[in-house]
């Protein structure tokens, strides 16, 4: 395993690793969002509505934290290939306040497209996200 | 009003999305791919496609009462987005959303909502496969 700043050339090498993102899901962030997105789910901004729902806080949108854990490679590979696939399951709710933590790695590769595992994991060891993979492809 | 089980096939169209530069930007602002509004992105990013293919189709399936979804109950439980090719920014992608899946298992619905973005040659370039679960109550 290596964490590479970039990616540098395609195909990447198996094990290789992007730098890890970590950052705090505030209010503020899911809310901008929201914004951003459309998806205005109250389940997302009203902490009334989330406790009705039998949750403690309002907690962020899954594809909220699937972009930032897509973002993370993304960034990384932005000038030698772009994403064909994203694909995940989301098993755990990210309680606003939470600090969600994200990584991934080159599982396989060849010349037309590369896999990468995406790792998220919050504060008390929980996983938002399972089977979450991405494929990129070169430019 | 209860779910309809016989609700796979109902489509639902949207009106065309401009991968807009500005609105993208916000997006990478929110997921944190980006430091500020001014951000240089050569594509969009591959989850952008919830804000230009997903949502635009999604609040029709959630809100048909044909179809009876009980969203206050409703998870996000699968998501996946695929591409043909880099999709550029200022294209024109227009999305439309077909339940290809809807059962029911365990007290709780399982329902696959599938998405598909043509370009303006009317091919397909984008595809978002999604599956919501809700659990029933009692």
């Amino acid at each position: 395993m290596s964490v590479t700043s970039v990616l540098s050339r395609f195909p990447p090498a198996v094990g290789e690793q992007p730098p890890a993102a970590r950052r705090i899901v505030t209010q503020e962030l899911i809310s901008s969002y929201a914004n951003a997105s459309g998806d205005h789910n109250p389940i997302h901004l009203d902490p009334t509505y989330a406790r009705k729902a039998g949750l403690p806080s309002t907690i962020a949108h899954g594809l909220l934290t699937l972009g930032m854990a897509c973002a993370l490679i993304e960034n990384w590979a932005a000038e030698t290939a772009w994403t064909s696939r994203v694909s995940c399951r989301f098993s755990a709710p990210v309680p606003v306040g939470d600090e969600l933590t994200c990584s991934a790695v080159v599982t396989a590769a060849s010349a037309d497209s590369a896999q990468l595992d995406l790792m998220a994991v919050i504060s008390n060891g929980d996983r938002p996200l399972s089977r979450a993979r991405v494929e990129l492809r070169p430019l | 009003m209860p779910f309809n089980l016989n609700c796979e096939g109902r489509s639902y169209q949207a009106a065309p999305e401009v991968l807009d530069r500005r609105r993208h930007a916000q997006y990478a602002l929110a997921v944190g791919a980006a430091q500020g509004l001014g951000d240089h992105f050569v594509h969009p990013l591959a989850c952008f496609a919830a804000v230009y293919l997903l949502w635009p189709v999604v609040p029709q399936l959630f809100s048909d009462p044909e179809v009876g979804l009980d969203v206050e109950h409703l998870l996000h439980g699968e998501q996946e987005f695929s591409f043909e090719r880099p999709l550029g920014f200022e294209e024109t992608i227009t999305p439309e959303g077909v339940i290809s899946r809807a059962e029911r298992r365990r007290g709780m619905i399982f329902l696959e909502f599938q998405c598909s973005g043509r370009d303006e040659a009317e091919e397909v370039a984008a595809r978002s496969r999604s599956l919501f679960v809700v659990r029933e109550a009692g």
